[in-house]
């Protein structure tokens, strides 16, 4: 095995088009290993495009995009589906399969052809499952699990597939204050102790604060701040952005959305 | 939550193995039963006695060249149709697709029709497999356009209702175009789907293209099972969306063309059997290709056997009892659905 490479994931210049109108124009995004980056930026500013470009499911109007310092046209696909793990935002579960046979379609991009799960998979999805509190239900048809329930199997199945890199979309929609914070845990445990990639799309900027080592904020489609929480997370970005103040503690630890900015308001809040 | 049926259906599922060999012992059951099976006499003990009874040169012709061709057939044709319905079905992730009612196997009627029509099955036999397949892919093809991106149930079934009704319209202007009552009155007897008086050169003629199908759909199961976790996460795991659908089309197309080109329309069979033996793979459409095709084959042999003893006078066509058997059916499953999506 070569030495893993520097940068895991690199995205340069990207353009995307949806028709006529330009979705992502000239965004620069990269993360290292073992760091969470956190997209985070109004609904439609460009944060799920950007995920599914990275993974060579959308096409580029422009703009390079490298896995582990190999261009995306370069990898093979069943390649790629070992090297990034997706978690879409709204689950697209069809049958009501059993959860445990749910996470273990996570080691597909492992299987021989015509050969089912070795033992060491069955481990892995083991491991998945536990990571993500969802072993207690291993036995019940996913279409019978509630919202957020379904939200920890997606994830679940989307850490079987045991992939250097992550790229999660709304990993915490839905769920209740104890299994957010499990997942952000879990997410940057992945970054810590695996030396995994970890690219998680957030709307809850306290979390985002909290777990991220670096935010790219993106709006219109482009990339309109990105660094370390606190360079990000300003008033003034964040009003200017997305349009709420911020109520941030004394040491700038708690950032919390506060009021709306509207007419009436602009001008008198400061944080 | 309410206590689905689903939950209890995943307690039920029995050993994979056992269920593909039930279902296989099941199927040459069945087709052991056609070939001692007669029509006029009462039971199939009685039948198989009355062939003994007649002299061994007689008995023997009936078993091969009558009875053994007939049950070949409905194996092929049942198993196509399971295949197809299950592999359709994991495909659009929706349990109403089905060759019949997607409009597949109407498309392939009116190829098999024209090619008849035409004289072409006069002038070339193999013309009429060809035509059957060449329709039930341009039917697939405008079913893909119509449908685009958006594979709902409802477009899904709307398109097939429109692809119906259009090859439908087709065929009964060939029909109606026809030179004489006597070939109109074959079409249409013809249409309504049977195994009886099929030779083995219709075996012959419909199974090389059939082989191709099965084997293009018999390598879809993983790419069918990653479907289920959703089109983009299957696609970020390798699955190739494309190449699944050409495989799929070219499968049902090939397998559903060159069978009804043969025995006809025989209606619901793919809609009806991967629905009934789901639960029993707990739900995993990989699995489910093999026990419908299985499954399929069995239920075709069985009504094949049941029609003729249901009618001891005019026989009863097989299209007619699987669509009577089917379209309620299809119904009630319908509603249930409509249930779950409201």
């Amino acid at each position: 095995m070569n030495e893993a490479p520097s940068i895991p994931l690199l995205a340069d210049a990207v353009h995307v088009d949806r028709g006529t109108r330009r979705v992502l124009s000239g965004v620069s995004v990269s993360a290292g290993r073992g760091e969470v980056l956190g997209l985070i930026g109004p609904n439609g500013a460009g944060k799920t495009t950007l995920l599914r470009a990275l993974l060579g499911l959308q096409p580029l109007a422009a703009g390079r995009i490298a896995i582990a310092e190999r261009a995306l046209e370069h990898w093979p696909r069943a390649a790629l589906g070992r090297q990034i793990a997706y978690l879409p935002q709204a689950g697209g579960e069809a049958w009501p399969v059993r959860v445990e046979r749910f996470v273990t379609l996570g080691r597909l991009p492992h299987l021989e052809p015509w050969r089912g799960p070795s033992r060491r998979d069955r481990e892995i999805v083991a491991e998945a499952m536990a990571a993500t509190d969802v072993a207690r239900f291993a036995h019940r048809p996913v279409t019978a699990l509630s919202g957020g329930e379904r939200t920890r199997v997606h994830l679940a199945r989307t850490l079987a597939v045991g992939a250097p890199i992550l790229l999660v979309d709304e990993p915490v929609t839905g769920l209740d204050p104890y299994h957010q914070l499990q997942v952000m845990e879990m997410l940057r445990d992945q970054a810590r102790e695996r030396d995994r990639t970890v690219v998680v799309v957030l709307h809850d900027l306290t979390l985002a604060h909290r777990f991220c080592d670096r935010l790219a904020l993106l709006a219109h489609g482009r990339i309109a701040a990105h660094g370390p929480p606190g360079a990000v997370l300003r008033p003034d970005i964040i009003g200017d952005v997305y349009h709420v103040s911020l109520f941030q503690g004394a040491d700038g630890a708690v950032t919390l959305p506060w009021t709306r900015i509207t007419d009436d308001t602009r001008g008198e809040t400061a944080a | 939550m309410r206590p689905s049926r689903e939950a209890r259906a995943g307690r039920r599922e029995p050993p994979f193995g056992l269920l593909l060999l039930g279902l296989a012992m099941a199927a040459v059951l069945a087709g052991t039963l056609g070939l001692v099976s007669e029509r006029i006499s009462a039971t199939a003990v009685e039948g198989f006695l009355s062939l003994l009874d007649s002299d061994p040169e007689t008995a023997w012709a009936i078993l091969t060249r009558v009875r053994l061709p007939r049950v070949m057939l409905g194996a092929m044709v049942g198993a196509s149709l399971g295949l197809s319905g299950a592999a359709l079905q994991g495909w659009l992730r929706n349990p109403l697709a089905e060759p019949g009612l997607i409009g597949a196997s109407g498309a392939a009627a009116l190829g098999a029709v024209l090619a008849f029509y035409f004289g072409l099955a006069d002038w070339v036999q193999f013309a009429l497999p060809v035509g059957g397949v060449l329709g039930a892919l341009a039917g697939l093809g405008l079913l893909l356009a119509m449908v685009g991106r958006d594979p709902s149930v409802l477009t899904v079934i709307l398109a097939g209702v429109a692809v119906s009704a259009f090859s439908g319209a087709l065929t009964q202007l060939a029909i109606n175009l026809a030179p004489s009552p006597y070939s109109t009155l074959e079409v249409i007897t013809w249409l309504m789907g049977s195994l009886a008086n099929r030779s083995f050169d219709h075996v012959l003629l419909a199974l090389p293209l059939t082989l191709v199908g099965w084997g293009l759909l018999a390598g879809t199961g993983r790419a069918l099972d990653a479907l289920t976790v959703g089109e983009d996460a299957a696609r970020s795991m390798g699955v190739s969306l494309t190449l699944l659908r050409w495989r799929i089309v070219l499968g049902v197309g090939l397998s559903v063309g060159s069978a009804v080109s043969v025995t006809g329309v025989v209606g619901f069979v793919g809609l009806v059997i991967p629905h009934l033996l789901r639960p029993l793979v707990g739900y995993v459409p990989s699995r489910l290709l093999p026990v419908s095709a299985l499954g399929g084959a069995a239920i075709v042999l069985l009504a094949d056997v049941a029609v003729r003893y249901l009618s001891p006078g005019q026989e009863l066509k097989l299209g007619v009892v699987t669509a009577l058997v089917g379209a309620p059916f299809f119904l009630l499953l319908l509603m249930d659905v409509r249930r779950k999506t409201q």
